[in-house]
């Protein structure tokens, strides 16, 4: 077994998403801890051995990881002075910059590689390498590494596991983590093309200088050189990035707690609109039956025949009952509530970053039960979203969008950047949480029957069962604990789930309305589960059609 | 019993396998454990809050807030500025580029800026916008002798820099806008420091005025220019309320401000692989020798400064002055597993320690010059700042106003 420790001397993780530079990143992903093993390599004037190790290590199968848990702080913006403007030198002109971090303590974070073991010579060589590297992440993550030959297996399970999370390499589980393969060393230099540039600008400068003290024999030679080495001008140098990912499964002990999946597969398809005017959560409906049926006529022109996890229908017509694939909006919406410790019923709608937040579209999702084989997946979906070659293809929605009977056009594509905005991450709407606010209305699967303004208390237990019923359907075999029902959203930027007598606008039109079914009663609700639950977690009549749509967050008391 | 820190002891953890020094002290606020202080606020006036795990009085699990009472960027300016203060006494030699600016010229005089002061260090665009004399002749700082440095200064080559500017080299460089653009020569920061305050409680924070003169609101008032006004007849557009020319009470209001806590941490942790990837070639020749004094001389900075900030106390901002419980105090972090060594230092020894290593670079031939390289704003930068402050100046509201 090779084993990598890793201290962080400050007691502290400075890192970033590669995502989204204000979402804190952990625990470090193979990938990290490669970069910075490349880097301490070529900036510590490594020895050829231990170059060696770097094309021995990125070849290795994605590592376990043993992290301890942390601490995170609340992401704030600082603003820092730039350099490249200045006028007055007290009043510097400032940018934004975000500097997530958390508390971690002494305890170290491992990299596991279970089936692999080093010559001694290896060993010596990757204990130079690990005793270059300076940090981990951000400049100020300080870190001690070192080869940590003394650690077995199974001290992993110690006194402090309830505290450690450890997670194994699973093609299907919930977290992608970016991971290096033979040759991303190589490719991440010639990314980067230092020397090039070096070169170029050291011959640029003496060129200057040549040009300056009239050394004309001088500027003629290095004109030439320049010409010579350089024909396009002034070598490029791209960001060294990896965009190889590989799941990971968050390994979890029988003791500890144990997460809840549900029918839905947490591998969500991310839909990004890239044309059209901007669309808000109200028009999900609409938009979601366009893309149904963009996505069905996209299928049934090609061979007749939509398969029933598709269409949502069984081989007689009717609806079928096994979970079928859905379609969802994704929105900029808030992602946490602050509860006020005297009052347990009052809480204040607030974005953890009070940021602008209100409910636009930033494209729409798909999510496939768990069933279905990745094999029929692709079969099916791979034509609708990318060409031949593998590139993104765009998807043009064309339809009646609003409420307006006017039609409009909008431009989906497959999402592959390497920044994604937060709202198009499968994560954002994935990770396991006890806390699940809608985002959309839920649907209720009946009405209930008690009267929801003389029979209060009996209507909410009623209402309660029913969403309890709609959470068992989805896989969730635990009540929850308690559901707060609303009329408004719970979130910043999600608009009332119903439309109340002289409201005209700003509300969620009813599933009936649109979709033609029969009148049911939609309404937000804020559950709270025992266990995690790992999402999606779509509830309700409307599930399959964008409505009854959760967002995992966070509760502050 | 911890030692006095020694050049011998720290020039041979540079050299070999240690890998951190570092120090965790306690702090106060100046008016007594308990008292209130006000730590930085963010954007939307709001404190950096995270929630740390640690084991209660009882035995068991206990979650408690931290708030972050000063940053690690802020913590570097403090390093320096404790620098500054002993070399504006005269205490300590340190080579550095200053820029003086013509005082008489400006509204809000400045006096000059050294590399202890701008934000980019060696690399700032305030020196970059500046002349220095060269042969006779006035020479844009980055095309002098000295400024043209950074065009070859690297990793492999740090000498250049530690003659002119250590302390770039301790905390951080990056010359962005230079010839290479985004590849020009980057030092990371070899020292990190930060203040957080352990199981806090946010509390509140009241803002009042009671005028003397009792001027009661709804009066109609004309301003005239010159901070003059008069009462109109009736209310009409134009006029304003006597609390816009700061007469008049102002109601009390409740806001959240200030925190309590149990104490403060001050972490500060300088990294010895940090180091050791600067090297130090004298004609271009590397020997460890050489490369060790370098390093040993960057580490004796970073040593002296955390010592002579933590004698001075921390005055972080309005209503925050933070005391340490203990002296300094530095623990050696080596092999992992080993118990760390710990060292006192104060900051009369920082700086001998510093003396010792100047000496010690010299005489294994390194350049080190110790007086400040001094520089002139380019002209364009002069009428640059006298406009800004012109402009500064107009925008403000004056008194009454």
């Amino acid at each position: 077994m090779l084993t990598i420790a890793c201290r962080y001397l400050t007691g502290r993780v400075v890192a970033a998403s590669d995502a989204d530079r204000e979402i804190f990143a952990y625990p470090p992903q193979p990938a990290r801890l490669m970069m910075a093993l490349t880097a301490a390599a070529h900036e510590g004037h490594a020895e050829q051995d231990e170059f060696k190790m770097l094309t021995r290590l990125e070849a290795m199968p994605p590592p376990t990881i043993d992290a301890p848990a942390v601490c995170p702080r609340e992401v704030k913006t600082v603003f820092v002075p730039i350099n490249d403007k200045v006028n007055d030198p007290w009043n510097r002109s400032k940018q934004p910059r975000f500097f997530p971090s958390a508390h971690i303590g002494d305890a170290p974070v491992r990299f596991i590689w279970p089936e692999e073991t080093l010559s001694d010579a290896e060993a010596a060589s990757l204990s130079k390498l690990l005793g270059r590297v300076v940090r981990l992440g951000h400049s100020s993550s300080l870190v001690q590494m070192w080869l940590d030959d003394q650690h077995k297996s199974s001290q992993l399970i110690s006194a402090e596991q309830a505290k450690r999370s450890v997670y194994v390499p699973d093609a299907r589980g919930e977290h992608r983590f970016r991971i290096t393969r033979p040759g991303t060393i190589g490719r991440l230099q010639s990314d980067f093309n230092g020397k090039a540039i070096e070169r170029y600008a050291e011959l640029s400068m003496d060129l200057e200088k040549a040009k300056t003290t009239k050394q004309r024999k001088l500027a003629k030679e290095r004109q030439q050189q320049l010409a010579e080495e350089f024909p396009d001008g002034l070598p490029t140098s791209r960001r060294p990035v990896i965009r190889t990912t590989q799941g990971y499964r968050e390994q979890v002990e029988p003791s500890s707690t144990t997460i809840v999946e549900t029918v839905f597969d947490p591998a969500m398809i991310s839909l990004a609109q890239i044309e059209g005017n901007t669309h808000h959560l109200l028009q999900t409906l609409h938009l979601t039956r366009t893309l149904r049926q963009a996505l069905i006529s996209h299928l049934g022109n090609g061979r007749g025949e939509v398969p029933s996890w598709i269409s949502g229908h069984a081989e007689d017509g009717g609806p079928t009952s096994d979970p079928h694939i859905a379609f969802l909006p994704l929105p900029h919406v808030g992602d946490s509530i602050d509860r006020m410790p005297s009052n347990d019923q009052t809480r204040r709608r607030l974005d953890v970053r009070r940021t602008r937040v209100d409910g636009h579209l930033l494209g729409l999702g798909m999510v496939i039960p768990r069933t279905i084989e990745d094999d029929r997946r692709g079969l099916e979906l791979a034509s609708f979203l990318v060409e031949d070659d593998g590139t993104p293809k765009g998807i043009r929605l064309y339809g009646n969008h609003d409420e307006s009977n006017q039609n409009s056009e909008l431009e989906l594509q497959f999402e592959d950047r390497i920044r994604p905005p937060r709202a198009i991450i499968p994560e954002t709407w994935t990770r396991p949480s006890r806390y699940w606010a809608t985002v959309t209305p839920i649907v209720l699967d009946r009405h209930p029957q008690a009267d929801s303004r003389r029979e209060r208390a009996k209507w909410r237990a009623e209402v309660t069962s029913i969403i309890a019923r709609a959470c068992a359907n989805i896989g969730i075999d635990q009540q929850p604990i308690a559901v707060d029902l609303g009329r408004h959203g719970f979130l910043a930027g999600v608009p009332s789930a119903y439309r109340s007598a002289g409201q005209r606008t700003g509300s969620f039109p009813l599933f009936s309305d649109v979709d033609g079914k029969r009148h049911r009663m939609q309404l937000h609700a804020l559950l709270e589960f025992k266990n995690p639950i790992r999402g999606p977690v779509i509830l309700g009549a409307g599930r399959f059609r964008g409505y009854g749509f959760c967002k995992p967050i966070q509760v502050r008391n | 019993m911890p030692s006095s820190l020694n050049l011998k002891t720290l020039h041979d953890a540079v050299s070999n396998t240690a890998c951190a020094f570092r120090s965790r002290t306690r702090l106060h606020p100046a008016d007594g454990p308990g008292g209130k202080i006000f730590p930085p606020t963010h954007l939307g006036g709001e404190y950096a809050i995270e929630q740390r795990r640690r084991t209660g009085t009882d035995g068991k699990p206990e979650e408690v807030t931290c708030v972050l009472v000063d940053s690690v960027q802020s913590s570097a300016n403090r390093l320096e500025e404790a620098l500054k203060l002993q070399v504006d006494s005269g205490k300590l030699s340190l080579p550095l580029v200053r820029v003086d600016f013509d005082d008489d010229k400006l509204t809000d005089p400045i006096g000059s800026l050294s590399t202890l002061d701008v934000p980019h260090r060696l690399a700032d665009a305030i020196l970059r916008d500046s002349l220095i004399d060269e042969d006779g002749k006035a020479v844009p700082f980055r095309k002098s002798s000295w400024g043209s440095r950074l065009d070859v200064a690297s990793l492999a080559n740090a000498t250049p820099l530690l003659e002119i500017s250590p302390t770039s080299l301790l905390f951080g460089l990056w010359d962005s806008t230079g010839p290479k653009g985004g590849l020009g020569a980057k030092f990371q920061r070899a020292i990190v420091s930060e203040i957080v305050a352990i199981g806090a409680a946010v509390g509140v924070r009241t803002s009042s005025r009671i005028d003397p003169l009792q001027i009661r609101s709804g009066i109609p008032i004309k301003k005239g220019n010159d901070s003059e006004y008069e009462v109109a007849a009736k209310e009409s557009k134009g006029t304003v309320q006597a609390s816009e020319i700061n007469h008049g009470n102002i109601p009390p209001t409740i806001d959240a401000g200030g925190i309590t806590c149990d104490y403060c941490e001050h972490s500060l942790t300088l990294s010895l692989p940090a180091l050791r990837r600067l090297r130090f070639p004298i004609d271009g020749q590397w020997s460890p020798e050489a490369d060790n004094a370098g390093r040993t001389l960057l580490a004796s900075i970073g040593l002296m400064a955390s010592a002579l900030a933590c004698e001075a106390g921390f005055d972080l901002r309005s209503r925050c002055l933070l005391w340490p419980e203990v002296p300094f105090e530095l623990e050696l972090l080596d092999r992992p597993g080993e118990t760390p060594e710990r060292f006192t230092l104060t900051g009369d020894q920082g700086i001998a320690l510093y003396n010792e290593a100047v000496e010690q670079l010299r005489g294994v031939g390194l350049p080190y010059h110790t007086e400040p390289v001094t520089l002139r704003p380019k002209d364009s930068l002069m009428k640059l700042l006298v406009a800004s402050q012109e402009k500064a100046a107009a925008e403000s509201p004056t008194e009454g106003d």
